[in-house]
């Protein structure tokens, strides 16, 4: 079946509501109306069958919410729901049936619990029963988490041939409930591979007006409008839907001239709803759209279009040279890694690269990880940066939104493994000008292998527009001749494939005196030449500076608001929110650690890491002003935003110390300590501050999470011999899985202690389920750890 | 130094009010009362618990309420928690009170429904209070349509997402309800609280600090 395919300018007509009906025929509210596909199918049958009669010609099956999670406690499987609600829908004597998939009704990662192999699980099994039970098309509907779709799409693409349908629902302030604007949706759907988008339910046909033209912009494949019939407000305690078919026509009918073309009803509609749609579309062909082609990427929440603006990507998630970022992969200590993502965002980047390639490193493995845990904090969209095809793939596949591949090139090799997941996941990709024969010294020859790489992307489907090309920047030291190509490159590419361009421009100076100076210089050149998106450290105030100047004489930044705001005064030029006033002061270290100056403190480090040892400094200014600190807390002198100020101050100081000597610190370190927020619970906060202070007093934190198997704990505790564990639980009801927790440790490594923390507990709770020591707070667990891990 | 802390409190509270999208979604039940339950007709389920019991014992009818700050309130607080704990730990305290803020004000909606019935209200009850189990957070979450209506699901623990959100059980009653005196020791924290005071209660010091 092609529903749209075999007639483009056609409409194509769905039903309406399901729920809202069969409440009317005594359906209680919030009960699960699938139930009804086999205890009533006679009224389903009867509701299809309006519906066909008013003109529709795609039956939604009853199976929207026939997920395993909504179905927990039914007695029916999934497979029972599906094959008898699409059986139903067969029986009605409808056109087309399409096996309806809506959200889980749980939340997934990061917020959640739900990860996105388990959520492809669950779509995965109602794919497969609604292919088996004869469904002729998907409609993945009223999603407000764009990942959930994402996991949706994949499960409908990778189990089935059938068409997908799929919609999102938008609240009044245009935005789902997780938070995707409609151009991010649309972006993202659409590279997914749906057959058509569009928006459902939560709005009337009136509110939906005013989000569809920016979907209309940047659709490729046909839009759907599914609306409610009006906002419903309670009237006594009957529902009201307030839109009537009349007027619900005369709003379809704007929608039609917009260029909608695939309609139908959502909550509170009837099949007069839907014969009102009939009588606009019947005979007619819908209009032809102006749909903007774009270069683009996204996160969930956040959408980059490489317009005729500049586009700063960051580079800086690089372990390459950098010491602290290897040492912050071996030992996966992720937030070194999320501190760099949210620095560059707040510095100004507008995509991340993300690159964690060592030898020693399993990066099919480490690079979704990091991708996720990145996700979690910043909304930037980000670059996947890697040459291992399959965490490549890997990384795609678990992205939420539509990324950047960083890279292709013109290798036969190369393009026939990269293209295929750059299609499959909807990526932007970055082609590098070179092939089998290196980088080639002309311009003229770059421009070749651009094209070349621009139309085998064309034939494996990728449009122009996903493709972004690297031109390649050669150090000026090694190879002076031939930096002016790139510059020239940029510009025929441009013109020539009127494609878009990116260049890592710190490349230029290696090897060179004043680095910062050529880089800038360079990039000045590149951007006069039309480059779009420069590869730089957004840290370097150069890089930036230059990349604010261009920004006005290009007539990008209007009236030089945004430069004149930041260069106006020196003073928090970057908007980030700061604590500590830099005044001078000659006040000793601890009471600057005592009163948060970071800034001062770093100083004040870095100035004694010339005469004094780190362990000197550790031991006599860092751990008395903690311990000054703590004592205040406990007395109730000071509360725990001074306490944690306290801390945090001295973390940047050991920052400053292991930046300068990695190895001494490490001389310093004491016996280890495992955390972890026990099975079934996320509370985390008061776990991750309990990390932070014992990191301060030098006890390296493994740190594994929330939501932590108990075997993983074990399996640590053993493997790195563990003599401390801190386990924290919120809930009543995860204490139990504390003390499984206690239990196995107990059982298998009966000389590690453990000591437990959260508000639900207290001393005499602890000691029932067998825990060593009760932490009343993180600075309870300083006294423990010094107690157990005699120093 | 402490201007800078009360700086960063006033932040916050910035913050989490342009951060915030507070969201709320409530139905009225008429109940019958059976022993240590609470039915609701027309409902899906019942309400079990000796304390829901007894806090509804006057009541004729129930308002079942969820109300949510949003999913951009976990998010900013868990970013912070990377780059500047302080700020994550206050903002975190913020939207605690934000959320009950959110619910006190639209406990004043109830209380006008209430008042055209000839009614007053109870306070507000949640799960966990008492013995009312945490497990009745997915019951009262489906029968309101909360993830459609307002984004809010639970987790297989009961743990409500996003984050910052409150269900709850208000009862209307013709009889003048005592507002209850929130008690120290029926707290779990009791014996180590720091802010425990042994008369108002917890409520104390958060009128101090504001």
């Amino acid at each position: 079946m092609s529903l749209l395919q075999e007639k483009p300018n056609s409409y194509l007509i769905f039903d309406g509501a399901m729920g809202t009906m069969l409440q009317k025929s005594g359906l209680k509210v919030g009960a699960l109306p699938e139930v009804y596909n086999i205890e009533e199918p006679t009224i389903i049958g009867n509701i299809h069958k309006a519906y066909i009669d008013a003109g529709a010609q795609v039956i939604t099956a009853n199976t929207f919410q026939a997920n395993e999670l909504k179905l927990k406690d039914s007695k029916y499987s999934v497979e029972e729901i599906i094959e008898a609600g699409i059986t139903v829908a067969k029986g009605s004597g409808a056109t087309y049936v399409a096996l309806d998939i809506g959200p889980l009704g749980q939340m997934m990662e990061p917020i959640g619990d739900i990860s996105f192999n388990r959520a492809y699980e669950i779509f995965q099994r109602q794919v497969k029963a609604g292919v088996k039970a004869g469904a002729d098309c998907i409609l993945i509907e009223t999603f407000s988490d764009l990942y959930e779709a994402k996991a949706a799409i994949l499960a409908a693409k990778e189990n089935s041939q059938l068409p997908i349908f799929c919609t999102m629902t938008f609240q009044k302030d245009g935005r789902t409930f997780l938070g995707t604007d409609p151009i991010t949706a649309t972006l993202v759907l659409q590279s997914l591979g749906v057959d058509a988008l569009g928006i459902n339910c939560s709005l009337g046909p009136e509110e939906m007006l005013t989000i569809l033209p920016s979907i209309l912009k940047y659709a490729k494949v046909p839009v759907i409008v599914q609306s409610n019939a009006g906002l419903p407000y309670l009237e006594g305690d009957e529902t009201i839907f307030p839109v009537d078919p009349v007027a619900f026509g005369d709003y379809y009918k704007k929608m039609v001239e917009m260029g909608v073309q695939v309609l139908g009803g959502c909550c509170g509609t009837t099949p007069q709803h839907i014969e009102a749609i009939k009588n606009i579309v019947s005979e007619k062909k819908s209009p032809k759209r102006n749909v903007q082609l774009v270069t683009a990427t996204t996160s969930a929440t956040k959408m980059v279009i490489l317009d005729n603006k500049t586009t700063v990507i960051g580079e800086r998630i690089n372990p390459t040279g950098k010491k602290r970022l290897k040492e912050a992969l071996r030992n996966k200590q992720m937030e070194v890694l999320l501190n760099e993502a949210i620095e560059q965002s707040n510095f100004g980047a507008q995509v991340l690269d993300v690159n964690v390639g060592l030898p020693e490193i399993d990066e099919k493995l480490i690079l979704p990880q990091v991708i996720k845990d990145i996700q979690g904090v910043v909304d930037t969209p980000l670059q996947i940066d890697t040459v291992n095809t399959e965490a490549m793939e890997a990384a795609a596949r678990i992205y939420n939104g539509k990324p950047i591949i960083n890279s292709v090139n013109g290798k036969e090799s190369v393009m026939s493994k990269v293209f295929p997941i750059a299609k499959k996941y909807g990526a932007t990709l970055i082609g590098l000008t070179l092939d089998e024969g290196g980088i080639p010294e002309t311009a003229e020859e770059r421009l070749t292998i651009a094209k070349r790489i621009m139309e085998r992307a064309m034939d494996y489907g990728i449009p122009k527009e996903d493709l972004i090309i690297d031109c390649l920047v050669v150090t000026a030291s090694a190879q002076q001749s031939m930096v002016m190509e790139t510059i020239k490159a940029v510009t025929l590419v441009k013109e020539e494939l009127g494609l878009k361009t990116a260049l890592g421009v710190s490349n230029v100076s290696f090897g060179l005196p004043n680095r910062e100076l050529l880089n800038r210089t360079f990039l000045a050149t590149a951007l006069s030449a039309g480059l779009d998106a420069p590869i730089l450290d957004p840290l370097s105030k150069e890089m930036m500076g230059t990349i604010d100047a261009f920004r006005v004489l290009n007539n990008e930044d209007e009236e030089a608001k945004l430069f004149i705001e930041k260069f106006k005064s020196n003073t928090n030029t970057l908007g980030v929110p700061t604590l500590q006033n830099s005044q001078t002061t000659n006040k000793d270290l601890t009471t600057l650690i005592i009163e948060g100056r970071k800034i001062e403190v770093a100083e004040e480090v870095k100035e004694l890491l010339t005469n004094k040892s780190a362990f000197d400094i550790i031991n006599q200014n860092f751990i008395p002003a903690l311990d000054e600190v703590g004592k205040g807390y406990e007395k109730g002198d000071f509360f725990l935003p001074q306490l944690l100020r306290a801390a945090e101050t001295v973390k940047a100081g050991l920052e400053i110390i292991k930046n300068s000597s990695l190895q001494e610190f490490k001389e310093v370190e004491k016996g280890k300590v495992l955390l972890a927020t026990v099975k079934g619970d996320i509370h985390d906060i008061g776990k991750n501050i309990a990390k932070m202070l014992l990191e301060n007093y030098g006890y390296p934190v493994i740190d594994l999470g929330k939501d932590v198997d108990p075997q993983l704990i074990v399996d640590t505790v053993k493997q790195q011999n563990i003599k401390l564990v801190g386990l924290s639980a919120l809930m009543t009801t995860t204490v139990k899985n504390m003390e499984i927790t206690i239990e196995m440790l107990k059982k298998e490594v009966p000389d590690c202690k453990v000591m437990v923390g959260g508000a639900v507990l207290n001393l005499q709770y602890a000691e029932m389920i067998g825990a060593d020591y009760f932490a009343v707070d993180g600075q309870a667990g300083i006294k423990i750890a010094r107690e157990v891990l005699k120093e | 130094m402490e201007d800078d802390l009360d700086r960063l409190i006033d932040d916050c509270i910035k913050e989490i009010k342009a951060i915030s999208k507070p969201l709320y979604v409530y139905q009225l039940f008429e109940i019958n009362h059976l022993k240590e339950e609470v039915k609701l007709l027309d409902g899906l389920f019942s309400l079990k618990g000796k304390s829901i019991s007894a806090h509804l014992i006057n009541s004729s009818k129930v308002i079942l309420l969820a109300a949510t700050l949003g999913v951009e309130v976990d998010r900013k607080i868990k970013a912070y928690q990377y780059t500047n704990m302080t700020r994550a730990v206050v903002l975190d305290a913020c939207g605690a009170e934000a959320i009950e803020s959110v619910c006190n004000e639209v406990e004043e909606e109830i209380e006008k429904i209430a008042k055209k019935e000839g009614c007053s209200i109870t306070s507000r009850f949640s799960p966990g209070y008492g013995d009312f189990s945490i497990g009745f957070q997915p019951k009262i979450l489906q029968q309101l349509n909360a993830f459609s209506k307002i984004g809010l699901s639970c987790t297989n623990e009961h743990i409500l997402l996003p984050r910052k959100s409150i269900t709850a059980c208000i009862g209307f009653t013709q009889q003048t309800v005592e507002k209850l005196e929130k008690n120290c020791k029926e707290c779990n924290t009791y014996t180590y609280c720091r802010y425990k005071r042994e008369e108002k209660g917890c409520e104390l010091i958060t009128g101090e600090t504001q």
